[in-house]
């Protein structure tokens, strides 16, 4: 099983991953660290339709996240 | 019991991420002596409360519920300024022990700003139903900072946690683990060189160091201006350097929560045992199932508004109405304006309040309920996508819905939103809905003038609507109430069962809140009302409100419409039904001496023989534009109501009032052009 980087929003529902690192701007950085995402994060996709806000679990919280917000988040995972 | 004077009051500042537990633990704290206003000069909610223990006073505020402490969000800066300014003798922070590793960070946050403070780990009862073995006594000791244990919705370890409160009230602030533990940093130390001792604000200088560390922008301007170009440019060599990155700092913050979990608590094995509702979420998150269920949920929830008010209105509306005959028979022989002024004026209005009352009850009730259970934020979830469109996030979806059965009930419904820009654009939004009784009068005139053509006067009024709020929408974020969002990253926080002492004071406070703002604003209007439509003789044409409108007939007719229609048009500020009354007043098919009497007698109205007489003296282009003008004019004398107590804020009660006064001559004068056009 090959790792590799992608994006949030790029994983399937009921797979795991690693967040790399986060971009964006410092306001959305301040808001997503303050929810749980940085680097080093497990994190299971909880549903991901094809289109639509995504439904993460990690830090045992569960955080819906918009998909241009997920976007921001590169992560470390199985091949999708 | 002996009371200690005001001036030793101890102050507690309630902090805690959203969903932990914050108000019930506000509730259990104070009970029912609380208090709603907002916070100076905003118009964001402020509760305070007070309780004595130990023959010690002290005031409880409730700090508006954020994930972190930045400049980033009115309610973030709010909590940090109350904190930094108003320095509380302590403050509480809720955490939830289902939850630590995020719940906690705030409190890496709170820390910093050297003021008392103590942890209380509330929802004991589900981390211990999931199985996790905390050792608060170690706990404590790794945090450095008094740690209670405490199950809020049971009540469980309140009196622990006042305890805790006294000792630490009276004893030093104690250096926390977190503090010490960042003096260790590298890039802490780096920062901490450079700065020297800056003043700032007064920040505690750990808290400017650690918000210089996480590249925040409001503390690096104020840096920039205290320090020399050359250190400045120093730092922003250091902060840019990899290995620390904008991130750092919440690394470290994390990590040092892993550090004092791994500790202290044993995980149990079971976390899905406990997640409540799984499957019911599974539908309520759905694309399609999860809508159904909000648009069920919401038609519920006005349901159950209409059906506490109901009764309580079957029995208002006879009763003040013998009441007010009875007023007007006691003095109709020797002051007979006095008479009206009391039965004409003073009691429909208290009338109105009280009615509106009974109905706002329902609507506190199922949205305290509703937010309780935890079901808000999934219905947030489901219609994001369609909100963003209008730039409204998901949670206006609520508000938006409930205003299309009652306006009062969409402003009310704003209390669901949580961010404060949001939260306004929403409310102002809100009222361009056309409400249920609107639509009475919008078909009694369209039918009249467009019969066959009725359902395309309702899609072009709908799409008017839209074109409406997406602009409204548009003009107050971009002037109005600017501010960038950060997109949605939203917690969907585990259902819990409801907690009825919690909905009920809350409701009991949120009325009471109504009751001073609402009913004081409704009286006063109503009585203004009548004063300008009074005439001894029941003659209205000759009564103030009509020279009003005689006296702009130059800018009624350039939106078409005669003095008649304009009165009309005014008259719907009372109740949107009262227009038909007064059209028919007006046309010489009625009798009234005030507008204000209509609220009783809305439905005496001989429809067929008013439509006849309309048909004659009004053009279908005058119609039209009295359709749109009405479609869109300011909402009834209860929403403004309901807007001031919401806002409780005159400034925009007004402000929107006006704006609703403009649009409405505004869409009323399009409509007369393209009716003059079309017929
Ligand atoms: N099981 C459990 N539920 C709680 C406890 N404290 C609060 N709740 C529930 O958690 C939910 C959120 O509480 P609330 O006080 O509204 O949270 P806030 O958003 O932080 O103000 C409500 O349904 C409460 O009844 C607790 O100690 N145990």
């Amino acid at each position: 099983m090959s790792e590799q980087m992608i994006r949030l929003h790029q994983m399937k529902t009921g797979q795991r991953c690693i967040v790399e690192n986060l971009l964006g701007r410092t306001r959305f950085l301040s808001r997503a660290s303050s929810m749980g995402f940085v680097p080093k994060t497990v994190i299971t996709m909880i549903s991901n339709g094809k289109r639509g806000p995504l439904i993460v679990r990690l830090r045992d919280s569960e955080i819906a996240i918009g998909r241009k917000e997920a976007d921001k988040i590169i992560v470390r995972g199985e091949r999708p | 019991m002996r009371r200690n004077d005001r001036s030793k009051k101890v102050t507690i500042a309630l902090a805690g991420q959203p969903n932990t537990g914050k108000s019930t633990v506000f509730n259990c704290l104070t009970g029912s002596n609380q208090h709603v206003g907002n916070w100076p000069g905003k118009t964001v909610e402020q509760k305070s409360g007070v309780f004595e223990y130990h023959d010690e006073m002290y005031t409880v505020v409730d700090l508006p519920g954020t994930y972190s402490l930045t400049a980033n969000s009115l309610e973030e800066k709010i909590a940090m300024d109350f904190i930094i300014q108003d320095s509380p003798d302590v403050v509480v922070v809720v955490a939830d022990a289902s939850q630590m590793e995020r719940s906690l960070y705030l409190l890496t946050e709170i820390q910093m700003l050297s003021v008392p403070v103590v942890v209380a780990l509330n929802m004991m009862d589900v981390a211990e139903q999931m199985g996790n073995q905390i050792d608060i006594g170690k706990m404590g000791s790794l945090l450095g900072l008094p740690l209670v244990p405490l199950t809020a919705s049971r009540r469980i370890g309140l009196d622990d946690l006042l305890k805790t409160i006294e000792r630490t009230v009276s004893g030093k602030p104690e250096v926390s683990s977190f503090e010490q533990r960042l003096r260790e940093d590298p890039l802490y130390h780096e920062i901490d060189t450079i700065l020297g001792d800056i003043e700032c604000e007064g920040l505690s200088l750990s808290w400017i160091i650690s918000k210089t560390m996480e590249q925040d922008e409001h503390i690096l301007s104020l840096v920039k201006q205290r320090i020399s170009a050359s250190r400045y440019s120093r730092l922003i060599n250091i902060l840019e350097q990899p290995q620390y990155g904008r991130l750092y700092m919440a690394t470290l913050r994390y990590g040092w929560i892993s550090g004092v979990l791994r500790e202290s608590v044993s995980e149990g094995s079971d976390i899905r045992k406990v997640s409540r509702g799984k499957k019911f979420d599974r539908y309520a998150t759905h694309p399609v199932w999860g809508k159904v269920i909000a648009v069920f949920m919401m038609i519920s929830a006005f349901a159950v508004s209409m059906m506490i008010a109901m009764p309580l209105m079957g029995i208002l509306q006879p009763l003040s109405m013998s009441l007010s005959r009875l007023v007007r028979d006691a003095f109709s022989s020797q002051v007979p304006w006095f008479g009206s002024m009391l039965s004409d004026g003073l009691i429909p209005g208290v009338t109105v309040s009280l009615m509106m009352l009974s109905f706002i009850i329902g609507v506190y009730f199922v949205f305290a309920l509703l937010e309780d259970v935890g079901y808000i934020a999934r219905l947030a979830f489901v219609f994001d996508t369609a909100m963003n469109k209008i730039g409204l996030h998901g949670k206006s979806s609520m508000p938006l819905f409930m205003s299309f059965g009652c306006n009062i009930a969409g402003v009310t419904a704003t209390r669901v939103i949580d961010s404060w820009q949001q939260r306004m654009v929403t409310l102002v939004v809100v009222s361009i809905v056309p409400c249920l009784a609107l639509w009475a009068v919008v078909s009694f005139m369209g039918a009249i003038f467009f019969s066959a053509a009725m359902p395309l006067l309702i899609l072009s009024l709908i799409v008017v609507m839209v074109a409406h709020i997406y602009l409204t929408s548009y003009l107050l974020r971009r002037f109005i109430v600017p501010g960038e969002t950060a997109g949605l990253i939203m917690e969907l926080p585990p259902y819990h069962r409801p907690n009825w002492r919690t909905i009920f004071s809350y409701v009991w406070v949120q009325m009471k809140s109504f009751i001073r703002r609402a009913f004081t604003l409704i009286s006063v209007l109503s009585l203004a009302v009548w004063a300008l439509s009074y005439r001894s003789d029941g003659n209205m044409e000759l009564s103030i409100l009509a020279s009003i409108g005689k006296f702009f007939d130059p800018v009624t007719s350039f939106l078409g419409l005669n003095w008649r229609l304009f009165i009309a048009l005014l008259a719907s500020i009372i109740a949107k039904e009262a227009s038909l009354s007064v059209i028919a007043v007006l046309f010489g098919l009625g009798q009234g001496s005030s507008i204000t009497s209509f609220i009783f007698s809305s439905t005496a109205v001989e429809k067929a023989e008013l439509a006849g007489t309309i048909a004659q003296m009004v053009s279908p282009a005058s119609a039209l534009a009295f359709i749109f003008a009405f479609f869109f004019t300011i909402p009834c004398i209860g929403t403004v109501a309901t807007i001031y107590s919401e806002t409780k804020s005159l400034k925009w009660t007004i402000g929107s009032s006006l704006y609703y006064v403009c649009t409405s001559l505004i869409a009323g004068a399009l409509a007369y052009r393209v009716g003059l056009l079309l017929f």
